[in-house]
């Protein structure tokens, strides 16, 4: 020991580093990407809480309508969205300080665009898990498809970029409203040019309406969207920020490929939806009743609706076999049920919005047609007023009109006593309907049956 | 210095002649669309909404007018800004509803004058209130948002309600819809006399 006492340093402490927050740290949370997604998704609510009787309650209608609300109104915001964005360092006039940043073109197009399609993307997804909740408490059968949404925000991406790129283009202040009010033109008016763009239509990926809701698309269907939209606008970002532009060739190959067979195809990606198509029946009832597959839940309560009526026609013969609500390829022995279809008007949130109209429209399918080419049935007064008694025993019209205060209230005189004499005498005829007991009234209901489809007003039994 | 030079200044600031020489412009657009047999619609039986995108497009040029590159140095100044603001909103809505008006009353369409100028007087004072709260430069965003939805949530919506929110589909003859409208003007003209625009710097 050289009895030399050292003093040993204590260790040097390094300042903790400063903590580096990433760049698109910042592009998130401040900027316009959070009015951005404020926008899409107060905008989706709005349009989901003012039509909520049109799609709460059935799957297919919720996800036509969310998607119908991506395309139409988030599409356009998100694109105007991601122009004002793409424009900023046209406003700050930092392009050339940019133009020095160790970060590639292509990096800090990324940074700076998808923290607004990120927000864009929450609203929607925000405003789309409530919708598929909202929904979910009055379905009985089905599930949602989770290729719509994923489509949906490929969609809203893509625009947001296509957007960014065009911002980054072109310095005009109003470009941004512009490009909305542009993407809201073709994104809204397209699919509705079937006369004269019957293929580009599909270029939009919006379902035709109310075919998303009773229809399933074909399993490439969301490929080919997703191929179009996102190939367009990955196409438009390498174009914009390669370093080999040509590079841009590949996407945009993948995106004309998939619009030329989204054009070819058309309606042909969409089948008609299996649970449509089958019936669910109750056949504890004459005419048995059946409803479609995606509405169970709403035998009960049809069955219900229609409890008078069948108690009405109980031991009457030459019946239709079965109410049913199919809309294609019924057997002719059945009667038509009013369509459940489209959702929100006879249906709502999984009930029936108005049980007696629909028992009404129900027992006048069992009813000669009007509109089945037999004039004389209509120039026959007496078999009208039979036809009428009939209709009035089974299921009066809730909504009838009121001809005879209509009358009165224009000073038509002549009609009031021309409308006084025609209710006597149906009185007359329905009252002997009531009058009869139910043995009789069961036969000549059984005889009235056997004449619905006749043309020849002499084979009516008379009242 | 002349007189003149404090209102020059002000208007090259704001982008004056620029918001000036737009709104005859949008109502060309507009004069040649409604000219047009189909009023403009690529299908006939189903036209462009342009009572909707003429008014969105004459307000986000007004609203966008409404920026001021030096805000703090503005507040410094002696003089009340209120006046100028009020001016410039009235100056520039009048413009617009005036070319507007007498664009859609040149046409075929069913688009009437007097909706054409309640819904350009509306939509600016829904954008004058967005560039208060979010600010000037984006004041577009929230009134296309909105315009878009209701457009499409009105196609089924009824009730005395619908003839409030979406006030910009309704027919010449909904009271609701005008005092909607002159409400949206009123708040907005107000609201950024008295507050000016929010600064932005996005």
């Amino acid at each position: 020991m050289s009895g030399v006492r050292t003093e040993s340093r204590p260790p040097a402490v390094e300042p903790p580093a400063p903590r580096r927050a990433h760049p698109a740290r910042g592009e998130l949370l401040r900027g316009s990407a959070p009015w951005a997604g404020a926008a899409a998704l107060t905008g989706l609510a709005f349009l989901l809480v003012t039509e909520a009787d049109s799609w709460q309650g059935s799957w297919g209608e919720t996800q036509a309508m969310l998607q119908l609300a991506a395309i139409v109104i988030i599409g356009p915001l998100a694109g105007a969205a991601g122009c004002w964005q793409g424009q900023r360092e046209h406003r700050r006039r930092t392009h050339d300080l940019l133009a020095g940043a160790v970060r590639g073109p292509l990096a800090r197009l990324l940074t700076a665009a998808l923290p607004t399609a990120l927000w864009a993307t929450a609203g929607y997804l925000t405003a789309t898990a409530a919708a598929l909740l909202a929904t979910w408490p009055y379905t009985s059968a089905g599930t949602p498809r989770l290729t719509v949404p994923l489509t949906d925000v490929v969609f809203i991406v893509s625009m947001t970029l296509i957007g960014h790129v065009t911002g980054a283009l072109v310095r005009w202040r109003l470009l941004a409203p512009a490009f909305a009010a542009g993407a809201y033109v073709v994104l809204w008016l397209l699919p509705n040019t079937a006369r004269e763009t019957p293929a580009a239509r599909h270029l939009v990926p919006v379902a035709p309406e109310h075919l998303l809701a009773e229809s399933v698309p074909v399993w490439w269907q969301p490929l080919a969207t997703t191929g179009w939209t996102g190939g367009l606008a990955a196409a438009a970002v390498l174009a914009y920020t390669a370093r080999r532009r040509w590079t841009a060739l590949l996407p945009l190959a993948v995106a004309l490929t998939a619009g030329a067979l989204l054009m070819q195809n058309g309606e042909r990606m969409y089948r008609p939806d299996p649970l449509t198509q089958r019936q669910i029946c109750d056949e504890s009832v004459r005419p048995a009743i059946c409803v479609r597959a995606d509405y169970p839940g709403l035998l009960p309560q049809i069955k219900n609706a229609l409890t008078d009526i069948n108690a009405r026609l109980e031991g009457v013969e030459n019946l239709p076999a079965r109410f049913t609500d199919l809309d294609w390829g019924p057997k002719s022995a059945d009667a038509h049920l009013p369509s459940l279809t489209p959702y929100g008007q006879s249906v709502v949130r999984g009930r029936l919005a108005d049980p007696e109209r629909y028992a009404w429209e129900a027992a006048m399918a069992l009813l000669p047609s009007m509109d089945g080419g037999c004039d004389a049935r209509l120039e026959d007064n007496r078999v009208s007023r039979i036809d009428t008694a009939v209709e009035e025993w089974l299921a009066p019209d809730p909504w009838e009109f009121d001809e005879l205060s209509h009358a009165r209230a224009v000073g038509d005189t002549e009609r009031v006593a021309s409308i006084k004499a025609e209710q006597k005498a149906l009185d007359a005829v329905s009252g002997r309907l009531r009058a009869m007991d139910q043995g009789e009234r069961r036969q000549w209901l059984s005889d009235y049956f056997a004449t619905v489809g006749t043309c020849d007003m002499d084979e009516v039994p008379a009242l | 210095m002349t007189a003149l030079n404090g209102p020059l200044l002000y208007a090259r600031s704001r982008g004056l002649p620029g918001a000036i020489a737009a709104p005859p412009a949008i109502a060309l657009l507009l004069a040649w669309s409604a000219s047009r047999p189909d009023g403009g619609s690529w299908d006939p039986g189903f036209g462009l909404p342009m009572e909707a995108i003429c008014p969105m497009l004459a307000a986000a040029v007004i609203g966008t007018s409404l920026y001021a590159y030096a805000d703090e140095l503005d507040r410094t100044a002696v003089r009340a800004w209120w006046p100028r603001r009020l001016t410039h909103l009235l100056a520039l809505t009048a413009l617009a509803a005036t070319a507007l008006a007498l664009a859609a009353a040149s046409g075929t369409t069913g688009t009437g004058a007097s909706v054409m100028a309640r819904n350009t007087v509306g939509t600016v004072g829904a954008t004058a209130i967005s560039a208060v709260l979010v600010g000037a430069r984006l004041s577009w965003l929230p009134v296309t948002a909105y315009l878009g939805t209701a457009f499409i949530a009105a196609r089924t919506a009824g009730g005395t309600g619908a003839t409030v929110w979406a006030w910009p589909v309704q027919p010449d003859r909904a009271t609701a819809a005008w005092v909607t409208a002159a409400a949206l003007f009123a708040a907005g003209a107000a609201l950024h006399a008295y507050r000016g625009p929010r600064p932005d710097h996005l």
